[in-house]
């Protein structure tokens, strides 16, 4: 009896201290997110003046009134939209069928593909090459220049190789090898349901890098139609802080730099909400359990 | 199953994906069985995948052959016809010219933009127009020329290109030299420079030559007298100086004219409790970075401006190794430790300073700015209690010897014509033509009568202070409100104009604009004023200026690897040196020293050729 | 050798298949235009192109190395990376853990919404919160500081030996939750019944999370750090451009804004062959220091690249 009383105290001091250094840190967390939505709802001055400290000071819309004005803001997410369901898809499934093979420990020259993929995440051949490419295969200004180039990430198939290797057992792979199940049969029935966590995982960070992309589009897109969110948005900035002349009148002026200051933080709300609603859906496949009756089966 | 279909469906989607950029390259025949195809998902098995790889070689070879016919079709047909010089329509019988210009988000949209059917009315060419984003706008155009050109358009048009990228893209041959069709074709644009007041054409058609000679572009100018004397300027909070008993403003609307009243008034400040809360809190002057800081400062030990070189009587010398720099470094240090000068003046950026400007209890006595529009507190109180002051007389010296910074203008240029433009003659013409001083005027303003007026009665004003002014020039335009009919107002979203862009020049009397409703109250006439005199201070060391250097590609080369480290070095010491962390009396020679070794003295050498060549 | 490949082949076939998709991609997109990598050893010629421009061979490099700036910059690289990477590393794995323990679903939830969201926000904004918050004067920093010690806060930005840890805790502050994500994945597909038979052998908490939890993510520890190292000389651009100030200039300059001035410094015509070279040096060196802590892992542990 004496030892389960101590367990249970042991586990009252570990469970404090775990809750303690997450709410610490997750408070820690919440200032500058709680700095950047009051920001994105006071007004220009507030912002430029650097009264804005943890509450919206002088509640106002303006910001988002300026960046839904400029009606291209829509056309961008259109677009961006399109980029990261078709990109993602795209990318996840190149990463899960590069990663399945190669956590094969019995696949021969396994040694010589993972030397392929990863030589390439280290030698780049610049901006140059990349373009030329780009115009050779007829990409310029289309939209697989922002679907298909780095179809798949090296690092990400790595990682989910690792988790592959972790988190199936090599028992279950026998045992289905015994019944007489070919490779491709278990990839799909047991490899890939088994893999939802990594797949969200995946799906997510894909996603939001898709979403946050802008360089590829700078680069490469001429057609206004076909600009990603974020370039607009960086037009949006960039515009209101080039000087003007000193001779216009000073209310315009003043209101332009307030302006300037505001829009960076309803920017950043406006171009990141979407994509963290996203979040809650993908959240539920990280909850533990998944391997709960694989092995029995 | 049903996981195996989706899996071999996506694996198909992706192959044809591959593909899709090979077929749309080739004819719309293919493009369009490819997009059939992919919204078909028709199943198919997996063997088709090599299938389709073998497709490939083949599909690439009638790509080739079909661009080689299209490069004949090309070939200039030549039927246009440029009229004379200054006429317009520009051309007689159908011309396209395309551009790309960066993206702007106050234009609306540049198709139905009123200046840009306007233009194409008026030259009878019909535009194109692609646009790049604004942000990497230079890196795309220099990828363009380094993968070989081929997709240039006619007109690179927008964002300033530097003369040493102009140079190594025209020597290149992938934009044009245009200094013959200037010379024979340019009606306009040499009007609208010799009506400005602080250039002309020939000054500068110079300063966008390049060492060889070329002309790789049209030149484009803003007169601001403002900005050319404004930097180093000090904002004082006017009740303080008041209550100082400094505040005596002369004919000209200045107050403090020497260092030595300076030190004066900032001694007061800090003895007395001026915002009356018991605590020792003032701080006679603040800023936010170190430019304007060497520039309030530093120019009256110098007799010439900050810049890391400078020429005297022909002979290029360097700034930061020099003893009347140190004596600036000294008093600037002075300052410092007398508790005068703000040691965040150094890290701060402006909205810091801005927040301690407007806090609730005043602690401000003046602070450093550069320009009106980087600082745009003036409608917010207290800041409209601010009154500037700028050019100082050294320590010891008479009001009268001052040195003002003296910002050179330099012609820039953001209207470049490519290899591949069909008529380069209507292509300057254009260019001419969008520069004149009507156009430049529209492309910042609107349109006469809609959006703005010429005014000849505006009233003049006072200001707080009881400084009274007139009004200068004789016509003045004012630009119509909302309430008055016009359509837009600058910085904000609209159809009428294009910020700017294209081939501009703005001369003095633009720059003189009234305010919206007639008045001037919006502009002090302390600045206005003050223009005046410190232009006519800085006219005699106006040859002092070393700007606009055209560099030849090995001193570009030498420029980015020798000068950078030395611009960075100075830099930092200039601080270090401020703040005390190295010492003026003991570090200073090693500091030199430094310089030395790192090539200083053959860096300035190449400074003196640049300066021989350009300016003999 | 030839009927051992076709074995091999026929045994696996379906895997090789599944390869063959990624490998096409990976020899287009990524191996043909590396034949760039060949600009290091050149002098970029506008007209001649990547493959006619001529040889200068190490030119750019000695450019690179004998630059008085060289030795300032490679420290200061190593240094804020290898500093970054110790105390950067293992918070998301420790905040993973421990989120991992936590019953309350909701509270998880929030949690780790919560914390993914800073990872959001822009460099620059985050930048210009740092300044805003540590301002002496009226920054909360500068405020609470007056409150408890009556004197005026030092300026941390114009503090050399505060350049390290302003950089690298506000980075680990904002990247660790959107860091943990993969672990908590990898918690996530733990099998229960390992904590069922490890509670009735009688282990607390605390011992379930070392011996259960932390075995079971360990290669994917094991992974993600080794390709940590292998990024090492990887310093960002943006942060510490922002960041910079000429009083610590001396610690804060690295390669990447060192590259960056340069460039603007001949007048805006990026040196093609100049960052390709600096580009191949990272690159190589940080392919060294991934064989080599690779082939520590394979000694070590089971898990490693290759």
């Amino acid at each position: 009896m004496a030892e389960k009383i101590k367990l249970i105290r042991q586990d009252k001091i570990f469970y404090t201290i775990v809750y303690a250094i997450i709410t610490l840190l997750t408070i820690s967390v919440l200032y500058p997110i709680i700095y950047v939505l009051s920001s994105s709802f006071s007004s220009g001055t507030a912002v430029s003046t650097g009264q804005v400290v943890l509450f919206p000071v002088d509640f106002s819309v303006e910001g988002y009134k300026r960046v839904f004005e400029y009606e291209r803001v829509w056309m961008g997410y259109r677009n961006t939209i399109f980029y990261t369901i078709v990109g993602t898809i795209n990318n996840v499934f190149m990463t899960l069928i590069c990663a399945y093979p190669l956590s094969r420990r019995e696949l021969p020259g396994r040694k010589g593909f993972m030397a392929y993929f990863v030589f390439t995440m280290y030698f780049s051949g610049g901006m140059i090459p990349n373009y030329l490419l780009m115009r050779d295969i007829g990409y310029i200004n289309t939209i697989w220049v922002m679907i298909m180039p780095g179809a798949f990430s090296v690092y990400q198939m790595i990682v989910t190789r690792t988790f592959i290797n972790s988190t199936i057992p090599y028992e279950m792979l026998e045992a289905t090898k015994i019944d007489g199940c070919s490779d491709f049969r278990y990839f799909t029935m047991f490899v890939i349901p088994l893999s939802k966590a990594i797949i969200a995982v995946l799906t997510l960070q894909y996603a939001v890098g898709h979403w946050n992309a802008y360089f590829g589009a700078m680069i490469y897109l001429t057609n206004k139609n076909l600009f990603p969110l974020q370039v607009f948005l960086r037009e949006i900035l960039v515009m209101n802080q080039i000087q003007p002349s000193d001779f216009t009148d000073e209310e315009t002026r003043m209101i332009m730099q307030g302006m300037a200051d505001l829009l960076k933080y309803a920017l950043i709300v406006v171009a990141t909400f979407p994509i963290m609603c996203f979040y809650p859906f993908i959240q539920k496949y990280f909850v533990q359990g998944i391997m709960i009756g694989s092995l029995k089966g | 199953m049903n996981k195996k279909i989706l899996a071999i469906l996506l694996a198909c989607l992706m192959v044809l994906a591959l593909f899709a950029g090979c077929s749309k390259s080739g004819t719309k025949t293919d493009d369009s069985s490819a997009a059939t195809e992919k919204k078909e998902e028709t199943k198919k098995e997996e063997p088709k995948k090599e299938e389709k790889k073998k497709e490939e070689p083949k599909k690439e070879e009638p790509k080739k052959e079909e661009k080689k016919e299209e490069k004949k079709e090309e070939a200039p047909a030549d039927a246009v016809e440029v009229t004379a010089p200054g006429q317009l329509p520009i051309v007689n019988g159908d011309l396209t010219l395309s551009f790309a210009m960066p993206l702007n988000a106050t234009v609306e949209d540049r198709e139905t933009n009123a200046l840009w059917v306007y233009l194409q009315e008026e030259s009878g060419i019909k535009f194109e127009l692609e646009e790049y984003a604004g942000d990497e706008y230079h890196t795309k155009v220099d990828l363009m020329m380094a993968a070989g050109g081929a997709d240039l358009p006619d007109i690179l048009c927008g964002g300033s290109f530097g003369v040493t990228p102009r140079t190594t893209w025209g020597q290149a041959g992938f934009i044009l030299d245009l200094k013959d069709y200037i010379n024979e074709l340019c009606f306009y644009l040499p009007m609208a420079f010799n009506n400005c007041m602080y250039t002309d054409w020939d000054t500068a058609l110079a300063q966008i030559t390049s060492y060889d000679g070329g002309i790789y572009g049209l030149p484009s100018y803003a007169e601001s007298p403002n900005d050319r004397v404004s930097n180093g300027r000090i904002n004082f909070y006017m009740p303080w100086v008041e209550k100082a008993g400094m505040a005596n403003f002369d004919d000209n609307g200045e107050f403090i004219k020497t260092a030595d009243q300076l030190l004066e008034y900032y001694e007061i400040v800090k003895t007395s409790d001026f915002n009356g809360n018991g605590k020792a809190d003032e701080i006679p002057l603040t800023g936010y970075g170190t430019w304007n800081l060497k520039c309030a400062f530093l120019p009256m030990f110098l007799k010439h401006n900050v810049d890391n070189f400078w020429v005297d009587n022909g002979v290029v010398k360097t700034t930061a190794d020099s003893d009347e720099y140190r004596e600036g470094l000294r008093f600037i240090k002075g300052l410092l430790d007398k508790g005068y000068l703000d040691p965040l003046t150094f890290t701060q950026d402006h909205a810091a300073m801005t927040a301690m400007i407007t806090a609730e209890t005043m602690t401000i006595a003046s602070y450093l700015r550069i320009s009106a529009s980087n600082l745009n507190l003036t409608t917010v109180p207290p800041s409209t209690d601010f009154e500037w002051c700028s050019a100082l007389a050294a320590p010891g010296a008479d009001e009268s010897d001052r040195f003002q910074y003296y910002g050179k203008a330099i012609a820039y240029t953001q209207y470049v014509v490519t290899k591949n433009c069909e008529s380069p003659e209507a292509a300057v013409r254009l260019g001419d033509f969008w520069g004149s001083e009507d156009v430049s005027f529209i492309n910042n303003c609107g349109f006469e009568g809609i959006d703005w007026d010429a005014v000849s009665d505006l009233e003049g004003g006072a200001d707080k202070w009881g400084n009274t002014w007139g009004w200068g020039p004789e016509d003045t335009y004012v630009r119509r409100t909302a309430e008055t009919g016009g359509r837009a107002s600058w910085g904000t979203m609209q159809n009428v104009w294009m910020g700017n862009q294209g081939v501009s020049c703005l001369n003095y009397d633009w720059a003189t604009q009234g305010g919206a409703d007639k008045t001037l109250d919006t502009w002090p006439m302390s600045v206005r004023n003050a223009n005046r005199i410190l232009y006519n201070i800085t006219l005699s060391n106006q040859d002092n200026v070393f700007a606009g250097q055209v560099y030849t590609a090995e001193e570009a080369d030498m420029n980015a690897n020798v000068y950078t480290p030395i611009a960075t070095y100075i830099e930092e010491c200039f601080t270090r040196f401020c703040m005390g962390d190295l010492d003026i009396e003991k570090d200073w020679d090693n500091y030199v020293n430094e310089l030395k070794k790192m090539g200083l003295e053959d860096y300035t050498a190449v400074e003196q050729a640049v300066y021989t060549r350009m300016f003999g | 050798m030839l009927s051992k490949f076709t074995r091999a082949i026929r045994r696996h076939w379906q895997l090789y298949l599944f390869l063959l998709l990624p490998a096409v991609y990976i020899g287009i997109f990524a191996y043909y235009p590396m034949t760039g990598v060949q600009l290091a050893f050149k002098k970029f010629d506008y007209n001649l192109g990547i493959w006619g421009s001529p040889w200068v061979g190490f030119e750019q490099f000695r450019k690179f190395f004998s630059n008085y700036m060289f030795e300032r910059v490679m420290t200061n690289t190593i240094r804020i990376s290898v500093l970054g990477t110790i105390a950067g590393f293992p918070v998301p794995i420790i905040f993973a853990l421990c989120l991992n323990c936590v019953f309350h679903l909701r509270y998880k939830r929030t949690v780790q919404t919560i914390t993914y969201m800073p990872h959001f926000i822009s460099t620059v904004v985050m930048v210009g919160i740092l300044k805003q918050f540590f301002h002496p004067r009226v920054g909360v920093y500068g405020i609470f500081y007056t409150m408890f010690t009556g004197a005026t806060a030092g300026d941390l930005f114009a503090s050399p030996s505060a350049f390290d840890p302003l950089y690298i805790f506000s980075g680990i502050w904002q990247g660790f939750g959107w860091g943990s994500i993969l672990y908590l994945a990898a918690l996530s597909g733990v099998s229960p019944e390992l904590h069922e038979a490890a509670m009735i052998d009688g282990a607390t908490r605390f011992q379930r999370v070392h011996y259960v939890d932390i075995p079971a993510i360990m290669p994917t520890i094991i992974i993600t750090l080794i390709m940590s190292i292998g990024s090492l000389l990887g310093v960002g651009f943006e942060k510490i451009f922002l960041m910079q100030t000429d009083m610590n200039m001396r610690v804060s300059e690295v390669i990447s804004t060192y590259v960056y001035k340069r460039g603007l410094g001949s007048g805006g015509n990026s040196d093609y062959a100049f960052s390709t070279a600096v580009g191949l040096f990272n690159n190589v060196v940080n392919l060294i220091l991934l064989i080599t802590v690779n082939k520590i892992a394979s000694m070590v542990s089971e898990t490693s690249l290759w």
